[in-house]
């Protein structure tokens, strides 16, 4: 099967590219994590984020950034750095070309997360393009906002099900003068000894890692003043404080190391040390946050889900084998991501696939019978009133009204709830609006990953 | 009035010795903080246990009544107001701090556990919680998370949202769920981040589990005077230029000083016309030489006076001049608004001149108190309702939290929108944008019952066509779109 392949360059092409075709669509960003999670099922139309890219609004002395979603977030590093600024994240394939709207969606991080948080905590603000071509904006470009949901928050770790990004603002930090890493050969168990005592002290680490034998912890500040504090975390563990190329080089491996992984779990941190030790695999770990990559062979992922499952803790996959579970447990709240779904996406058109049997077409089509009125998609304009939903609309197969002007004019205004996924025949072209897409057939059945997943090697 | 079957049912849900049915005792309940917007409810219930609350809302679901969860009613926005012919669904008898854990650094709270509690219950072992809205010593976890509450230190700490690892959630139609982990390792959407800040809208918090920090090993404050505002306020500028992010940078204006001056005597220049509170807090290594760096950038603007906090006593006073200068504004007039806008911080000098102007113009003053670091205006506007100024007070503060959206900021940065902004809401969401919000309510609550009313407009609030959208000033500038 030939999938049609958009790639918008501004919010009105993304509307158009949602509006004027039908099937199936996946939205693939760098292709760096194309193969985590479940595998994407097959897709009639691909919409490539990458044209969404570049600085739109950045005002240094606000410390915020507004950017295409499908930006490297390596490259809009290059750019803020030439005012002393950064977006504190660091996951291992901003390397390997991520783009900011991919690590919301798969809700990765790196070491700087026990400092910062991950994406969710640096998204302020976002514009998003609903499966029918609504375009939505939550947050602001204000680091302090609390005017109405924070939607930013649903995209993040949302795999692509419930939108398109297109725009998203951030909120930005200064470089700090310096950086020092201390380092200390030991076993996990020792690690686990010494991150305690790490953590009891005032230091503050921003990351601290055990990568496959070796604790790394970091810390950041002034030159002198990080100069002070390494020597005292140095003494305090018996590691040793390293040369800048040396801490530059010991990342990288933690880095190449979290790139080979093929789960990613998080639980209590006091209980993951247990949970990695029953596994004899390369380990990226936060002993800290509890969060931590595994390199297991694909035969054992299925027994680390159980293991992370029995202490509390969640996991997800890192490569795509269709024999091997996707997620560990399954999320308390289901039903609310079900319903969001029949909300946002009714006739699942998004990455149906994604969440497998979860959020797939035939749990949320056929769900009409598992809430009463929560079947009843709002239509847009009572929802705009805040008022009950309305009655007449009895499933999912009733087309909500658009108010949407993405779709006005267009003959197709009700696709998305009659769209049929053997119908791959994609009408863009036939649109003014549309005039900004581009146009290319990939053949999907070579596999999901755009030419430029070739990054990952 | 709520039907028999109904009021039935929630005394069951709750144990009669939970139930307020008085109309004396229901008065109490008719609004938050925010006093002019009145309603008495029919029926309050005070569930001891999550399975109660639980009980309350599967009884609400199944007779179709409203409800309306409360913290301690300290909320600035009519978020916790009544609805006519609701039930209010009280946390106040949910006050356990159930687990402190030193190791994992965190604590499992009651959702009517108050904030200041939580750091006191950690503090014992050298942790505590840093978000800490100015009614820390009476505001509940439960409505910090309803409101996603920063505070003093947010621009360093971030706000409730950063520090919220995971809670039982009971949804609108009683069934009990939990979102977030016990790690920032989620599975699939970030439904936690959703729900807080939703402001009552999509459930009710029970168990909240939250991160707790280490405790810094220095803290630094200084009271800083200036000759003006906009001189405070490049002082700020600077910090920022500087790589400085500050625990705390807090400003207050003339008005402001004043007041906090006669209600506490914490000891700031009664005539000076800005002063800036600044705090540095983290390991002394750090801290010493940046305090320097502040201190300098204060000289450089002219600073007439710095007052370095020498022990703990003298940094407490410091605060409590700050903290108190919402209620202290009380005596210096007899009724005011506390308003609550976010501007970009680089805006600061024109949204303070445009609210002087608007002020003269209405013929009413306003003291200006904010958290400078990151652009968060608390303009009070002062007035006295005897003289018949309230509608034309009201009407500034909306008019001061519009001109923040204009000026690409927030209609608010930590008060929420409640019922008092709610019609505001247009002026800073388009169409879409509030449609998309209702979606999500929807999937959550389909039968509108929780807290119906708030956050988003409604006709029966705001007429038929609540207020026109404005382009955003990015927007007309070009820089992003709306179709």
């Amino acid at each position: 099967m030939t999938a049609t392949t958009l790639t918008p360059t501004d919010l009105r092409s993304v509307c158009a590219a949602f509006t004027e075709t039908r099937g199936a669509i996946r939205i693939q960003g760098a292709g760096t994590a194309a193969a985590w999670a479940e595998a994407p099922g097959a897709a009639d139309v691909v919409v490539d984020t990458t044209g969404l890219s570049g600085i739109r609004a950045y005002n240094p002395a606000d410390m915020t950034v507004s950017v295409g979603a499908g930006t490297p977030l390596a490259q809009l590093q290059d750019e803020i750095a030439r005012h002393g600024q950064r977006i504190a994240f660091d996951a291992a394939r901003v390397r390997r070309g991520a783009t900011v709207a991919g690590l919301i969606a798969t809700a990765d991080s790196g070491p700087l997360a026990l400092g910062f948080g991950s994406m969710r905590d640096l998204v302020i603000g976002a514009t998003v393009v609903l499966a029918d071509g609504t375009p939505a904006r939550t947050g602001g470009h204000v680091i302090k906002n609390v005017a109405g949901y924070d939607l930013a928050k649903l995209m993040h770790g949302s795999y692509g099900v419930y939108g398109l990004m297109t725009e998203v603002v951030l909120r930005l930090h200064p470089v700090p003068e310096a950086q020092r890493t201390v380092a200390l050969d030991c076993t996990l168990h020792e690690a686990t000894r010494h991150t305690r005592s790490i953590l009891a002290e005032a230091q503050e680490p921003v990351s601290l890692e055990w990568a496959d034998g070796i604790l790394l912890t970091r810390i950041e500040g002034t030159a002198d003043g990080t100069a002070v504090r390494a020597r005292a975390l140095a003494e305090l563990t018996g590691g040793r404080v390293l040369p800048e190329d040396d801490a530059a080089d010991s990342w990288d491996q933690h880095a190449r190391l979290v790139d080979d992984a093929t789960v990613r779990v998080g639980c209590r941190p006091s209980r993951l040390p247990d949970v990695l030790g029953r596994f004899d695999a390369p380990v990226a770990a936060g002993l800290a946050t509890g969060i931590a990559t595994l390199s297991a062979p694909a035969a054992y992922v299925d027994r680390v889900h159980d293991a992370v499952t029995e202490a509390g803790g969640t996991s997800v996959v890192r490569a795509t084998d269709p024999n091997i579970r996707a997620w560990g447990q399954q999320p308390s709240a289901l039903r609310v991501l079900q319903a969001i779904k029949r909300e946002l996406d009714p006739t699942c058109r998004l990455d149906p696939g994604r969440f497998g049997t979860w959020l797939g077409p035939n749990v949320v089509a056929g769900a009409g019978t598992a809430t009463d009125a929560g079947a009843a998609p709002a239509s847009s304009v009572a929802a705009a009133s805040g008022g009950p939903s309305p009655t007449a609309g009895t499933a999912a197969a009733t087309a909500p009204p658009t108010t949407s002007p993405a779709s006005t004019g267009s003959p197709d205004a009700a696709d998305r709830s009659t769209a049929q996924q053997g119908d791959p025949t994609p009408r863009a072209a036939a649109s003014q609006a549309a005039s900004h897409v581009v146009q290319a057939p990939t053949d999907s059945s070579g596999g999901a990953e755009p030419a430029d997943s070739e990054q990952e090697d | 009035m709520l039907d028999h079957a109904a009021h039935k049912a929630l005394v069951a849900a709750v144990g009669t010795e939970n139930v307020i049915s008085d109309p004396v005792q229901l008065r109490s309940y008719e609004c938050d903080g925010l006093t002019g917007f009145r309603q008495i409810p029919s029926l309050v219930v005070l569930p001891r246990a999550t399975e109660q609350v639980a009980q309350a809302v599967r009884a609400c679901h199944r007779h179709h009544v409203p409800f309306v969860a409360r913290g301690a009613g300290t909320g600035l926005s009519g978020g916790a107001m009544p609805v006519a012919d609701g039930v209010v669904i009280s946390l106040q008898r949910m006050r356990d701090v159930l687990d402190i854990d030193p190791v994992d650094r965190r604590a499992v709270l009651q959702p009517g556990v108050t904030n200041l509690d939580i750091t006191t219950a950690a503090a014992t072992h050298g942790l505590y919680y840093a978000p800490d809205p100015s009614s820390q010593q009476v505001c509940t976890i439960g409505g910090n998370i309803a409101e996603n509450s920063g505070g003093a230190h947010c621009l360093k700490y971030g706000f409730t949202t950063n520090h919220v690892l995971s809670m039982t959630v009971v949804l609108p139609d009683g069934e009990t769920v939990t979102l977030g982990s016990d790690s920032d390792e989620q599975l699939g959407p970030d439904l936690r981040g959703v729900v807080i800040g939703s402001e009552g809208t999509l459930g009710i918090v029970c168990d909240i589990t939250v991160r707790l920090l280490r405790v810094p090993e220095t803290v630094r404050t200084l009271l800083a005077d200036f000759p003006s505002v906009t001189a405070a306020g490049e002082v700020v500028s600077d910090l920022i230029a500087a790589g400085i992010i500050p625990a705390a940078v807090e400003m207050m204006d003339n008005l402001a000083i004043q007041a906090a001056e006669k209600a506490v005597g914490a000891g700031y220049t009664l005539t000076t016309p800005a002063a800036l509170v600044v705090e540095l807090d983290g390991p002394e290594a750090e801290c010493t030489a940046q305090f320097d760096e502040v201190r300098a950038i204060c000289e450089r603007h002219g600073c007439t006076r710095l007052h370095i906090a020498g022990t703990a006593a003298e940094r407490a006073k410091i605060w409590k001049g700050r903290k108190a200068a919402f209620a202290a504004v009380g005596r210096i007039s007899p009724d005011y608004i506390v308003q609550d806008g976010v501007v970009p911080r680089t805006r600061l000098a024109e949204v303070l001149n445009r609210i002087e102007d608007m002020g003269r113009d209405a013929g009413l003053r306003v003291a200006n108190v904010f958290h400078a670091g990151d652009g968060n205006l608390h303009p009070l506007v002062l007035f006295d309702d005897d003289a018949g100024e309230l509608e034309r007070a009201e009407e500034l503060s909306t008019d001061i939290a519009e001109l923040c959206v204009e000026l690409g900021g927030s209609l608010s940065g930590e008060h929420g929108i409640g019922t008092d902004k709610a019609c505001s809401m247009p002026r800073m969401f388009g169409e879409a944008d509030l449609s998309t919000m209702d979606r999500v309510r929807t999937a959550f609550d389909p039968q509108h019952l929780c807290n119906p009313g708030k956050l988003l407009p409604t006709p029966r609030l705001c007429g038929e066509q609540p207020g026109r959208y404005r382009p955003h000033p990015l927007e007309e500038a070009g820089v992003i779109e709306r179709l």
